[in-house]
């Protein structure tokens, strides 16, 4: 099937997409949202660059191979988790940091928010896993 | 600082085995090897620093009723070491055994996987963290029960998925319905509020919890998958399966849950030991007609689990004894004889016992130690098999119950029988075969290691041991009130 518009669709967008992707996961802390969701709204993007444009060209604007995406985003969990027995504290407290930042003023930083994008990018590489195998078969 | 040890290490060792040892598999032995020998040390060390004691770690600093804890006390420490133990052997062993199935590095990080659920749901506090742990030791167990990727292994792994995703279920069901009448999953601050829930609340949540760790457990009318599931799966996962899994998952929780939670609801325990004799019978006879090597010792587990219900059933402190013995006792014995089967199948290509021949000569160490893993799981003494089926068929006589002891005893000639049936037309026949490979040297030292502690481990209860090693895990069992205060009250 051939669809000029769902192919310019998915074109444009993949970018609002995972911008929106990102802001979901930015206030997911405190406000509903989170690294889960974040990662599956970034996927739901490419799942429809696939079904437009077929495999092949999905995998070529991902750039990575999205098992890399998972044992990255696992290994950024697991630092987040870690980085509190560095300091001498429990294992995964949560840490916090406040930083002012030239447009967005005073943010609060804090280690569920790392812990947040290790489960985003691991969501996102097990979705596309899935999606790349089941339609590379068929 | 030595709680989350057992969870990141493995953890670790899972994630950088499928970094790194993508292109070269020595990466992968290297690390799980390192991994699992430093949790056996660290689990012996904490056991014996645990001493009676109770040690609580609170994750991430969040507070005790509040937040999920860590909790190391004598049974759990106990449960470490078995897991650890039968892991390094089990890692050992595959070095050799699981390198004609390929993608070796995919196997090491599952293996990992799995030790991490299972050390996690030893460790955990918190009932739902329970629920978490084993769903991740529970994948990764069906993964590699289809990791020789043949049909039969896929049949048995998806069926293995199928029981275990029902039995899930009924777990989460019950700790719902635990959560809206107690309002707190901290496993210490549930029994706190059991004792002012109405009693029919304790048996549907009892019910459900019976049903669905009674599931992973394989106690008899549970039991359909198991025998499928751990004679397709590889040796060495076999081994896991059998050895450690089916206690860690369906063992230790009921004890935890139905003891330290729920205080022993008279009508559960009664359940147990009904659960346990049909167990230790039905499957008794069930082994003795099978031809398959392997499928022979999967029901015999069955049956195995039968005595440790029975003597948790009972619930008098030689009862309880009893289970926690054997329940260390069958770890070994069993993995052993599932090495046993799976060098035979290696050397031979088959393990349909009529097929087999004179293994003596060809397989020295093999048929060495399936004598003594053989002797052993059919209590003859001086082994350890002797002094925990004979402590459990005391404690059935002491609690007034001679038939039960009468119905074990029958049960041991079961299995004596049936490991014979193995001996006499297995190893021992009168038909010479042609090996096809060389049994290496890590798979004898995984052998030879736990056959040496199948002739030591009756030591266990003599008495000076007996107060360091098994006195403190049936006294964690059986004072509840204990527990609750040391995790709650500081």
């Amino acid at each position: 099937m051939q669809s000029h518009i769902l192919k310019i669709a998915a074109r444009h967008l993949l970018l609002p997409f995972t911008i929106m992707s990102i802001i979901i996961l930015w206030r997911g802390h405190n406000q509903p949202g989170g690294g889960f969701i974040g990662g599956l709204v970034a996927a739901s993007a490419f799942i429809l660059y696939n079904v437009a444009y077929g495999v092949q060209d999905a995998k070529k604007i991902l750039r990575l191979d999205p098992r890399t995406l998972i044992g990255i985003g696992l290994a950024i969990a697991l630092f987040s988790a870690l980085l509190s027995v560095f300091l001498r504290m429990p294992f995964m407290t949560g840490m916090w940091v406040d930083v002012f930042l030239p447009l967005l003023g005073h943010q609060h930083f804090g280690t569920p928010l790392l812990f947040d994008t290790g489960v985003y990018l691991t969501v996102l590489g097990v979705i596309l896993t899935v999606v790349f195998t089941l339609s590379e078969e068929s | 600082m030595m709680l989350p040890l057992f969870i990141i290490i493995p953890l670790i060792a899972a994630f950088l085995i499928t970094l790194i040892a993508g292109k070269k598999d020595v990466w992968g032995i290297v690390l799980s090897v390192v991994a699992s020998a430093a949790m056996l040390i660290l689990a012996v060390i904490s056991f014996l620093n645990v001493n009676g004691e109770t040690i609580i770690y609170e994750m991430g600093n969040w507070k005790m009723p509040f937040g999920i804890a860590l909790v190391l006390d004598s049974l759990s420490g106990y449960m470490l070491i078995i897991v650890n133990l039968v892991a390094l052997t089990a890692i050992i062993y595959s070095i050799q055994y699981i390198r004609h199935l390929g993608q070796d590095f995919k196997y090491y990080a599952l293996f990992m996987l799995m030790l991490t659920g299972m050390n996690g749901v030893i460790l955990t506090g918190d009932i739902f963290n329970l629920y978490v742990f084993m769903e991740i030791a529970l994948f990764a167990a069906f993964a590699l029960v289809a990791y020789g990727c043949r049909a039969e292994e896929y049949e048995a792994a998806f069926k293995y998925a199928v029981m275990g995703s029902v039995s899930s279920i009924f777990i989460l069901i019950g700790i719902g319905v635990l959560y809206s009448a107690t309002s707190t999953l901290t496993m210490a601050r549930i029994a706190q509020t059991v004792p002012n829930l109405s009693p029919q609340i304790i048996l549907w949540v009892g019910g459900l919890f019976l049903a669905g760790f009674g599931l992973k457990a394989a106690a008899m009318p549970f039991h359909a998958w198991l025998p499928d599931a751990h004679s397709s799966a590889p040796a060495p996962i076999s081994s896991m399966l059998s050895g450690v899994l089916i206690k860690v998952l369906g063992i230790y929780t009921i004890t935890r849950i139905f003891f330290n939670v729920l205080d022993a609801p008279a009508v559960f325990l009664t359940i147990f030991i009904v659960i346990g004799t049909i167990s230790i019978l039905i499957s008794g006879f069930l082994a003795i007609i099978q031809w398959d090597f392997k499928r022979l010792l999967a029901y015999s587990s069955i049956s195995q689990i039968g005595y440790i219900l029975l003597g948790i059933g009972l619930a008098t402190p030689l009862g309880i004894l009893g289970a926690v013995f054997h329940l260390f006792n069958h770890a070994i014995f069993k993995s052993l004889l599932f090495y046993d089967a799976g060098s035979v199948e290696l050397a031979l290509g088959t393990r349909d016992l009529q097929k087999l021949g004179k293994l003596g000569k060809l397989l020295p160490v093999t048929s060495g130690t399936s004598i003594i893993a053989s002797l052993a799981i059919s209590g003859i003494p001086p082994f350890n098999g002797f002094f925990s089926k004979l402590i459990i068929i005391i404690a059935a006589i002491a609690a007034g119950q001679p038939v039960l002891a009468l119905l074990a005893i029958l049960g041991s000639i079961l299995t004596l029988a049936a490991v014979m049936k193995i001996q006499c037309y297995g190893l021992r026949q009168d038909v010479d075969v042609e090996p096809r490979e060389k049994i290496g040297l890590g798979m004898n030292i995984a052998m030879i290691s736990l056959a040496i502690i199948c002739i030591v481990g009756g030591l266990l209860v003599a008495p000076g041991i007996r107060e360091v090693a098994l006195d403190p895990v049936v006294n964690v069992i059986l004072e509840k009130a204990e527990y609750v205060q040391t995790v709650l009250g500081r």
